[in-house]
Formats: C-alpha cells, structure tokens, sequence
C-alpha cells in the first residue's frame, strides 16, 4: 500500500511525512493503490495545503491576488516560475505546476428591505482569484509547502 | 455509448488535446443533445482542469475523491452509469489523473460491461526522457494497452530527438498508431476521426 500523508498548514498536530529522498527515481508501488481525499468544498481564502500521494507530493494553494489582471497574472507567473525553479534546485521533479485564475473586478450587493425600497453597494476591486496545484517528486511534502509559503507570500 | 480514456504523465497534454478532441467529436455527432460528456478525475484539490473545460461550455462531470484507478474504481463505474442514464451522450471522455494507469479504468469499464472503450495515451517529448527514467512502471501501464498514442510536443524537439522517441515508445507498445503531433496547434480534423476509429475498434 502507498503512504499517505496530508499536510494541512491549519493543522500543526498532523504529522510531516518520512524524510527526503534522496534519489530522484521514484519508484513506483507494486500495489498501487491512491489514497481517498476530501475536496473541501467552502474553505476560507487563503489556503495552503500539502499532500503526499505515494511518491507524489501535490500542493494546492488557494488565493486572491489584488491588482489588475495583466499585473496581477504577471506576478502570479513569477511565482509559479520561482515556485518551480525551487522544486528543481531542491533536488525535486516536476510533475505538473498548473493554475486557473478567474477575474473580479466588479460586485454589487443588493438590499431589500420593503417593497420599492432597494439599496445597492458597488465595489471595484479588480483581483485575481487562482486556484493553484503543483504536483511535484523527489521532495518532502515540508519542502514544497516551504517554497509555496514563500513564493505566494504576498497573497496568504 | 463510446468511451475514450486519455492518458498520459502530468503536463503530457491531455487537456489541451481534450479541448480539441472534445469540439471534433461534438461537430460529427448525429446526436443534438450532449453529444459528447467529460470525465475529469483531478489529483489536485485546486481543480483547475474543470474549470477551463466548464468555462468553455462542455458538460464536465468530475470526480474528486482520490483516483479512479484503484481507490475510486467503484465511484468511476457509479459515475459512468450516471452519465450514461442522465445524458446518454454517444461519447464520453474521460481524462484521468497524471498518476493513474488508464489500462486499470479500462479493465474496470469493461468488467462492468463497457466494450466500446479504448485509450488514447499522450507523452511529452520534450520530457520523455526525464519522465520515462524517473517512473518506467508509470510509463510501461500509461503506454502498453493504448490503441493510439501521440507523441506531443514535438515543436519543442528536433527532428532527431522525435524519431528517438517514437522509437522507443514502440518498445513499450508495438501496436498502437502512434502520431507526432503539436498539441497547441489545431489539427486536422482528420485526425481526430482516425483516433475516434482506432481507440473504438480494438480486435
């Protein structure tokens, strides 16, 4: 059977998982058998979650990044580029660095309290809200939330 | 209903030959309602793959909980008899994991009594090397039972290194039609209906 391990950066109690490897062929189980995990389906932004899948070490986060899109998308990509350039040099392989972003720029709520009376607030806050998973090899689960940590510093 | 499983390692591809795979099929279908339906199965909780196909008005279908190879097998069966009742479409896709041996869904579908089923398998030429070094028994059950494997990416390597990898690719299934293709670049339509052909028609 793999080894399972989640880190959740909520939850220090979790234990880390097993030392690095430290050889770059990562062997894959005879009894290859994924482990079953729970997709949170409300969560509170910004989140930073680690999981070990047999080898594969996947880390999602999960953040807004304020600004305009080009802007915005921009540094998103540098941290993703850096976020990967960190992997490697850690000794890593990458399986797969991937993010969807959508935009929000404008939202309204609206108010009714009585019939024909309704109140409207508007808001622009033009931010990207990014979905992110790198899936990566060769690297403890510690290490990736550590480059992840530090990469999207700015947004958790 | 016809099953199409795509495989492949992580940033092979699937999604983006998926996109185009997904329109070509829905252009021929004789049917008018969801003519085409996708299974994603993602490993990551962001679920960014959904997301893009779901933006772009396909009927996506996901599955979340773990990986439909092994611990998800009986979650996949429920979800593709789900499909199969509620939208009756006359393809489904499924993409799988980067981590998961397509050559297990395929045995799960057809114990369940699915025949018209077959794998469309991607590799990164670019990566081939890396990835094939790293995880030889990853790469042996993505490739061994695929009726079609494309070797993509080949814009990013020189004519040497393709014919080195087509090459060795052979090595891992000597059956399959294996095209040399640019993912990002459209491709003939052509194409698309000699996959539907091959991965369907399995002996």
């Amino acid at each position: 059977m793999m080894t399972k391990n989640r880190k959740n950066t909520n939850d220090p109690s979790i234990p880390e998982e097993t030392e690095k490897q430290q050889c770059r062929q990562a062997e894959e189980p005879s009894d290859h058998n994924h482990h079953h995990h729970d997709h949170q389906n409300t969560f509170s932004l910004p989140l930073v979650d680690v999981d070990v899948l047999d080898h594969a070490v996947i880390g999602t986060v999960k953040c807004r990044i304020p600004g305009q899109y080009e802007e915005a998308r921009a540094m998103l990509t540098e941290a993703m580029q850096k976020t990967a350039g960190d992997v490697e040099s850690s000794g890593g392989l990458i399986g797969h660095i991937k993010a969807y972003v959508r935009e929000e720029c404008r939202t309204c709520m609206i108010s009714i309290t009585e019939a024909g009376d309704m109140q409207k607030k508007e808001d622009e806050s033009p931010s990207l809200y990014v979905d992110n998973a790198a899936i990566v090899f060769g690297i403890s689960g510690t290490e990736l939330e550590n480059i992840l940590k530090r990469n999207f510093a700015a947004w958790l | 209903m016809k099953i199409v499983i795509l495989g492949g390692f992580l940033g092979a591809g699937k999604t983006t030959v998926l996109l185009q795979y997904a329109r070509s099929l829905i252009s021929h279908s004789r049917q008018t309602d969801n003519p085409v339906v996708i299974l994603e199965n993602e490993i990551s909780e962001a679920g960014v793959d959904n997301q893009l196909l779901t933006r772009r008005h396909f009927l996506v279908k996901n599955i979340f909980s773990g990986c439909i190879c092994c611990t998800s097998s009986a979650q996949l069966e429920e979800s593709v008899r789900e499909i199969e009742q509620n939208y009756s479409p006359e393809y489904l896709l499924i993409e799988s994991t980067g981590m998961a041996y397509p050559d297990s869904v395929l045995h799960t579908l057809e114990a369940c009594g699915y025949r018209n089923t077959g794998i469309l398998a991607l590799v990164d030429c670019k990566r081939w090397s890396k990835v094939k070094c790293a995880m030889p028994d990853f790469v042996t059950s993505q490739l061994k039972d695929a009726s079609v494997i494309l070797a993509n990416k080949v814009d990013l390597v020189d004519e040497e290194a393709r014919k080195a990898v087509i090459e060795d690719i052979r090595r891992y299934n000597s059956g399959a039609r294996i095209f040399p293709i640019s993912a990002i670049q459209e491709q003939p339509d052509t194409l698309w209906t000699q996959i539907t052909t091959l991965c369907l028609n399995r002996e």
